[in-house]
């Protein structure tokens, strides 16, 4: 074959070019530390990376409905805990009461009177902005108190429900919702079905400790351990979901590390091997250098002058 | 006068002075070329003259100058324009993809992609805190951000688009006054090689460098006619015959949203079709590729639209309740990628967003009063749970699996587009290669020649000062 001046040019600057645009790719994958970094740099990885990307917002964001939802949780939990220990109380004061040796009936009546209080303004707790025992009706006070109905000791109930059985739903994976709240129907007033009015319960008490009624005291012994039953079921109810709710923040956890690796191999620079191929390219282009300026420079001009 | 003599070896070294004089002039125009692009090297032919026939026998006289040729190989040429073509059309096609592919910025942290997957995220925020005012207004601003972006992309393409049209008009002028000089090179050579018998080199080298950079932009089909003119036809179209060149020239339509460009013949009007070519490329990304994915954008705008409005309709804002209810309760409003917007409703009022579902109330007095509770999150849950839902592609895709495909579609383009280009540039350096080793200037080679040329000359000389002495020697006798 017939070698032009022309074709030697056009060899030397070519594999020059070739060699520079090698160096140029794997000095963008170093210095971005991304393997692709568009689409068409790989478009099949670039699309399993974007799905996994997807999977890993995705399960960011079920993260945060599951903080949410154990942040939930917790406050019906401390409240029902503190319920709790106040039906505890209930039960002494009661007993104390059902006691025909007892005499100051009269103090243990007050502190019901008391306790009552107490025990609305938990139901009534405002936890972020929101009533937690109202259902969906969250902005409003969910339980009040009917004062005539204690001032006149009237034979009507002694605390309104406004709330509604309402659910507050948080997802907590593509399948599962799970509700984060239990509404005051359920846990304080259980009368229709087979427990009581939490409420009623102590207003009943107190009126039956200022009439020194013992027998109506010892009768109600039952209601108050049912109370007691209807709480703590309340409680465990809100335990058990906890702990489904933890479980699934494991289980992301695990999944989004596996989904970050995944991720890595697929779309980042394997840095050991881009500064290998960078050396080598960098080699490459030193010898194409060299190469070219000797198949250059020499032409039979420079031994003419001999001649 | 018969036989041999003095005179006729004078006229010998004449003839020869004369042969390596052209040849060195050859020689020098070849090496003043040798970076002239589109040069084709060129030779003198030389040719022993016709022979004096004497008693005595069959004498040679000397040298005769037939002519300067240059050195070309028409297949290579031919081969070499064939893959032009399609280099021209696959290099328009890559840049075009390629900005494409930059117009919507994927995988990017604040592309289109991650918007949308935020859009859906804030509302399992809203979900997990329907009364929150916060919420709301975070709600309300991802989407117009998100809104924003699909109008940068709509924005972008059109101007892309805008774009291709530019360098469309601009490709079709070049042709134009390509083609005119095809017919004033035809017309030349034509003058010249009518006047003289050697060829017009340089004015074909010319016309050949001419039809090589028409390749480029469209497919042809050159003719050389026994005068030395080259027709040229693209198509059925003649684009150049003799001394006439056709001007085409674009015009712009427009079909359903989009501006789209044709190629006509200025002098019929007639529709031109380029199968091949740069201006190919440019049309077929203008009238076909832009609008295909404006059109995909569009979808995925109108699927969010109707998706979300579908299920916003049946819930109730953050109103108190007994409120009267916007009959049409959207969340967007528009069809397309270009004017998807916030309802009027939500731009006024966060609270304007359902998160509750709607709960109707038949009163006594026939009203229906509807109402919802403020802590209800059930619309805004369906709504989060779009994301991962399968609303697309009669059912196959999600809005994001959507959006992944137009992306692995544009990204998958560029690719074989860029893949095709490097090969093209192997194989178009593999035939200029060969046509260099053909026609090509090798400097080593002219020295030589320059060598040859000035020993034939030297050797001329001392024949003339030999005939010379000779003279001298007999005038002395």
């Amino acid at each position: 074959m017939r070698i032009t001046d022309s074709f030697r040019f056009r060899v030397v600057t070519e594999n020059l070019n070739r060699s520079r645009e090698r160096m140029t790719d794997l000095q963008e994958q170093l210095a971005t530390g991304k393997r692709i970094n568009r689409p068409s740099d790989n478009p099949e990885a670039i699309s399993n990376a974007m799905k996994l990307r997807s999977i890993l917002e995705t399960n960011f964001q079920f993260q945060e409905n599951i903080q949410d939802g154990i942040t939930q949780l917790t406050a019906q939990e401390e409240a029902l805990n503190q319920i709790y220990e106040i039906l505890a109380q209930v039960k002494e004061i009661t007993l104390e009461g059902a006691s025909d040796s007892v005499t100051v009936k009269s103090s243990l009546a007050q502190q019901l009177e008391l306790i009552l209080d107490n025990i609305l303004e938990i139901a009534n707790t405002k936890f972020n902005g929101k009533y937690i025992f109202g259902g969906t009706e969250t902005l409003n006070k969910p339980f009040t108190l009917n004062e005539n109905v204690i001032k006149f000791n009237l034979d009507e109930p002694v605390v309104d429900y406004r709330g509604n059985l309402g659910k507050w739903n948080r997802q907590i994976n593509e399948n599962t919702t799970i509700e984060v709240n239990l509404n005051g129907k359920e846990v304080f007033d259980q009368a229709a079905g087979d427990g009581v009015n939490i409420f009623q319960l102590i207003f009943d008490l107190k009126r039956l400790m200022e009439l020194e009624d013992t027998k109506g005291i010892n009768a109600k012994i039952e209601d108050v351990d049912k109370g007691i039953e209807q709480v703590l079921k309340s409680f465990l109810k809100i335990g058990t979901r906890k702990q489904l709710v933890l479980f699934n923040e494991d289980r992301f956890m695990t999944q989004n590390i596996q989904i970050r690796a995944t991720m890595s191999n697929l779309e980042d620079t394997d840095f050991a091997e881009a500064f290998i191929a960078f050396k080598a390219e960098e080699n490459a282009l030193n010898s194409a250098l060299s190469a070219g300026a000797r198949v250059i420079s020499p032409s039979l001009l420079d031994f003419l002058g001999a001649v | 006068m018969s036989g041999f003599g003095i005179r006729t070896a004078f006229d010998i070294a004449r003839k020869s002075l004369r042969a390596q004089l052209a040849g060195l002039n050859v020689t020098g125009n070849n090496i003043a070329n040798v970076n002239t692009k589109g040069f084709s090297r060129q030779e003198v032919t030389l040719v022993s003259d016709f022979p004096i026939i004497t008693p005595d026998g069959i004498f040679g006289s000397g040298v005769k100058l037939e002519g300067v040729r240059r050195i070309r190989d028409k297949l290579v040429d031919r081969q070499l324009r064939n893959e032009m073509h399609t280099k021209g059309k696959n290099e328009a096609l890559e840049r075009v993809l390629n900005q494409i592919e930059t117009t919507f910025n994927e995988p990017s942290e604040t592309g289109l992609r991650v918007l949308l997957s935020q859009f859906f995220d804030n509302f399992h925020a809203l979900a997990n805190d329907p009364e929150n005012a916060t919420t709301r207004f975070n709600l309300r601003e991802s989407s117009k951000v998100l809104i924003e972006s699909f109008y940068r992309i709509d924005k972008q393409s059109r101007v892309l688009s805008d774009d291709i049209d530019f360098e469309l008009r601009r490709s079709v002028e070049t042709l134009n006054s390509l083609t005119a000089q095809i017919a004033e090179l035809n017309s030349q050579i034509v003058a010249v090689e009518g006047a003289s018998k050697g060829g017009a080199n340089d004015l074909r080298d010319q016309r050949d460098r001419v039809l090589d950079d028409i390749s480029e932009l469209i497919d042809i089909f050159p003719l050389e006619k026994p005068n030395g003119t080259v027709d040229v036809a693209a198509q059925a179209q003649t684009l150049v015959t003799s001394n006439f060149s056709f001007e085409l020239e674009v015009v712009t339509k427009s079909e359903n949203d989009n501006l789209i460009s044709e190629i006509i013949v200025s002098e019929t009007g007639n529709i031109f079709e380029a199968n091949n070519g740069k201006i190919f490329a440019l049309v077929q990304a203008r009238n076909e590729i832009i609008p295909h994915f404006r059109d995909l954008l569009n979808e995925l705008a109108n699927g969010l639209i109707t998706k979300v409005n579908d299920i916003h309709r049946t819930g109730v804002g953050l109103q108190g309740t007994a409120l009267e209810i916007p009959k049409n309760n959207d969340f967007f409003t528009g069809d397309s990628a270009a004017n998807i917007d916030l309802s009027q409703a939500i731009k006024d009022d966060v609270n304007a967003i359902a998160a509750a579902s709607r709960v109707d109330t038949l009163l006594e007095n026939g009203q229906i009063v509807t109402s919802g509770s403020p802590g209800d999150n059930k619309i805004a849950l369906e709504i989060a749970n779009l994301k991962l839902m399968r609303v697309l592609s009669n059912g196959t895709e999600s809005l994001i699996d959507f959006f992944d495909s137009i992306i692995g579609e544009v990204g998958i383009a560029a690719k074989e587009a860029h893949d095709n280009v490097l090969n093209e540039e192997r194989i178009i350096t593999q035939f200029q290669n060969i046509r260099d080793s053909t026609s090509g200037v090798s400097l080593d080679e002219e020295f030589v020649n320059l060598i040859k040329y000035q020993r034939g000359f030297q050797a001329g000389a001392r024949l003339i000062t030999t005939i010379d002495d000779m003279f001298e020697t007999l005038i002395n006798m």
